[in-house]
């Protein structure tokens, strides 16, 4: 894995080989006339695949490069997601905002717990104001007022 | 005609003028100054941002709300161009070479007022080109069959993923891969579904607000964390009692404006090129003309000027094609017609005719929304030095918490949510791998119409390619597009023999 044309060309030309292969193996093709669903995506994935070649070749001409992965901030932001997810529909939108807010805040170095939570009650006002005072969205503000 | 051009406006301030598409206009347009003043966050974001409110507004107020952040956003980034030196929006970096200079030697009030007046006078000579032209293109655009289509949008892709990308290699393999994704779902033809590996929700097609809010929601955030947010310079002071005018600069600034409207329209109305470009080129044309080149870049005000009423400008006249061909020039006009899209109605050359109200209404809502934006911009200033103040951490939580209610709001479905994570890390991964992301988005909204006229094509030519170069039309998008990809690629093996060289 020398650089960034080298993985990102690679990458491009596997998904084009794939998406030609997989449209020719399961979509039928259908003649030049009457066009099938599959021939279009089959030339898409050829010229992806194309490309994806010559950005390798590109690669292999550049010099070794770090490719630097923010793990940390990855990992929570989508965890972030998930648990909004979670508590939404286990204990309504305020609690749903406050853990999405607690986890997104990880990603982040040096914010203290108070101010995380300052912060999580003005989102959830703001979201009141917004989506249930503004656009009356039927989203319970606690899960058990259904 | 003439009569045309007034039953019209009346009949579209009659539209803008209802107070629901007031107030939405109002807060469109602030919420782009506020988006437009904070470095990182752009208009993309924000309208990606915004998407599933649509979802419970009509049409017209949608794209009033929609269309008010997309232009909000390029008055709010001079301001900290101007202040800090830091563009807000990309099309105000241009704006710092000379906006910054001014303020260093107190001039920030003089031009903070003249960016607002240019920004107005452009936009408004781009909304006047938008309204007397429009209609022409689209009964023009009548003509156009599907070869012409097939070939228009070809030439939009390319000016996309070529122009204003790093790479042009690069961008059209991310097109590509944006038109693939277009594709999932049952084909209209044969009803076949297509790479949808058997989950049932795929049938649909993959959600734009998915994909709008991964690719810019959430992966942007994650980028900027590692960066560790934007940072926030000290703003240079400015007094409101130091902002007009001498009678010299006004002279100066007029045909500036006047070229800079000019360039801005034109490059706004074309694919590819937008705000960006259109700055870029008004300032170098100013820096051209001028008698006095050197004055540029240490505080010039034509140089401020020019470019301000070019994007601006660019910002209205965007809006022509995807009005009026259902075909748009950037990713930004490609979310706006997904949002036409999601209220079940696709632009086209009818839309006009069909739909004047709505036309008419967003066009005459840009006359409210920058009308609200000259009187609103230098007032609230001192606000958006302190919106400057705040520490990215605390804004990357409410980016989130809109993309989460916004993700709900739409289905409820956990689908929804895995969507937005496995986009959201692909858009990160395109990053993290020097891939430009907006192509994506263009490709995704466009893919299912170039796949569509090109087998109508076949069909009409019986599976002969000549199809396309055998109208003049279709020939001339065609040419256009091997040029601008000729264009592209020239381009990187310049930068690739200077890299060699140095």
């Amino acid at each position: 894995m020398r650089n960034k044309s080298i993985v990102g060309g690679g990458l491009f030309f596997l998904l084009g080989l794939g998406i030609a292969l997989y449209s020719r193996l399961t979509l039928p093709t259908g003649d030049i006339v009457n066009i099938g669903p599959g021939l279009f995506p089959s030339a898409l994935g050829v010229i992806m695949a194309m490309l994806g070649i010559s950005i390798f070749v590109r690669g292999m001409k550049e010099g070794r490069e770090r490719i630097t992965v923010s793990v940390r901030p990855a990992f929570f932001l989508l965890a972030s997601i998930l648990v909004f997810g979670a508590v939404l529909r286990a204990a309504g939108m305020v609690p749903a905002i406050v853990a999405m807010t607690v986890v997104a805040s990880l990603a982040h170095r040096g914010m203290g717990p108070k101010k995380v939570l300052a912060l999580a009650a003005a989102l959830v006002f703001v979201a009141y104001v917004i989506f249930v005072a503004g656009l009356d969205m039927s989203i319970p503000l606690f899960a058990w007022e259904w | 005609m003439l009569h045309d051009l007034s039953t019209n406006v009346a009949l579209g301030f009659s539209m803008a003028f209802s107070v629901d598409n007031l107030l939405y206009c109002l807060g469109g347009v602030m919420l782009g100054m506020v988006v437009g003043v904070i470095p990182g966050i752009g208009a993309i974001t924000a309208i990606s941002l915004l998407l599933p409110i649509t979802f419970y507004l009509d049409p017209l107020t949608s794209l009033v709300l929609l269309a008010g952040i997309f232009y909000g956003a390029t008055y709010g980034g001079s301001v900290s161009a101007i202040l800090l030196g830091l563009p807000g929006t990309p099309a105000s970096i241009v704006t710092c070479l000379d906006g910054a200079p001014l303020a260093q030697k107190g001039r920030a009030g003089l031009a903070l007022f003249m960016t607002t007046v240019a920004s107005f006078s452009g936009a408004s000579i781009g909304i006047v080109i938008m309204m007397v032209s429009s209609p022409l293109i689209a009964e023009f655009a009548l003509e156009l069959g599907a070869p012409e289509y097939f070939s228009l949008i070809v030439m939009g892709l390319i000016a996309g993923s070529v122009i204003s990308t790093g790479s042009a290699v690069k961008g059209i393999a991310v097109v590509i891969l944006g038109v693939w994704l277009g594709l999932i779902g049952i084909d209209i033809y044969t009803g076949i579904p297509r790479f949808n590996f058997g989950i049932l929700e795929l049938s649909d097609g993959v959600s734009l607000v998915a994909l709008a809010m991964g690719l810019f929601g959430v992966a942007d955030v994650i980028g900027n964390i590692r960066n560790g947010g934007v940072d926030t310079a000290p703003a240079s002071a400015f007094r409101f009692r130091a902002m007009f005018p001498s009678w010299g600069e006004v002279r100066r600034s007029c045909l500036p404006m006047l070229r800079g409207a000019g360039i801005g329209s034109f490059f706004g109305a074309l694919p590819g090129t937008g705000g960006t470009i259109s700055a870029f080129m008004a300032y170098a044309v100013e820096k051209k003309v001028s008698k006095t080149p050197e004055r540029f870049g240490t505080g010039a005000i034509e140089g401020v000027v020019a470019p301000e009423s070019a994007n601006n400008a660019s910002d209205q006249t965007a809006f022509i094609p995807t009005m009026t061909l259902g075909i748009p020039g950037s990713p930004t006009m490609a979310l706006m017609l997904g949002a036409l899209m999601i209220q079940g109605i696709s632009p086209g050359p009818l839309l006009i005719s069909e739909k004047p109200d709505l036309f008419w209404g967003l066009v005459m809502s840009f006359w409210i929304g920058n009308l609200l934006l000259l009187i609103c911009n230098m007032p609230l200033i001192p606000l958006w030095i302190r919106i400057l103040k705040i520490p990215y951490q605390y804004l990357y939580p409410a980016i989130l918490m809109f993309v989460c209610i916004g993700v709900f709001s739409v289905n409820n479905s956990s689908f929804d949510v895995i969507s937005v994570m496995i986009f959201a890390a692909l858009g990160y991964f395109l990053k993290v791998l020097d891939f430009p992301v907006a192509p994506l988005l263009l490709g995704f909204v466009l893919g299912p119409l170039l796949e569509e006229n090109f087998r109508r094509s076949m069909i009409l030519s019986q599976g002969s390619f000549d199809i396309f170069v055998s109208q003049p039309l279709s020939l001339l998008f065609i040419v256009g597009a091997l040029a601008l990809l000729c264009w592209g690629l020239y381009g990187a093996f310049r930068t690739n023999l200077r890299a060699r060289r140095a």
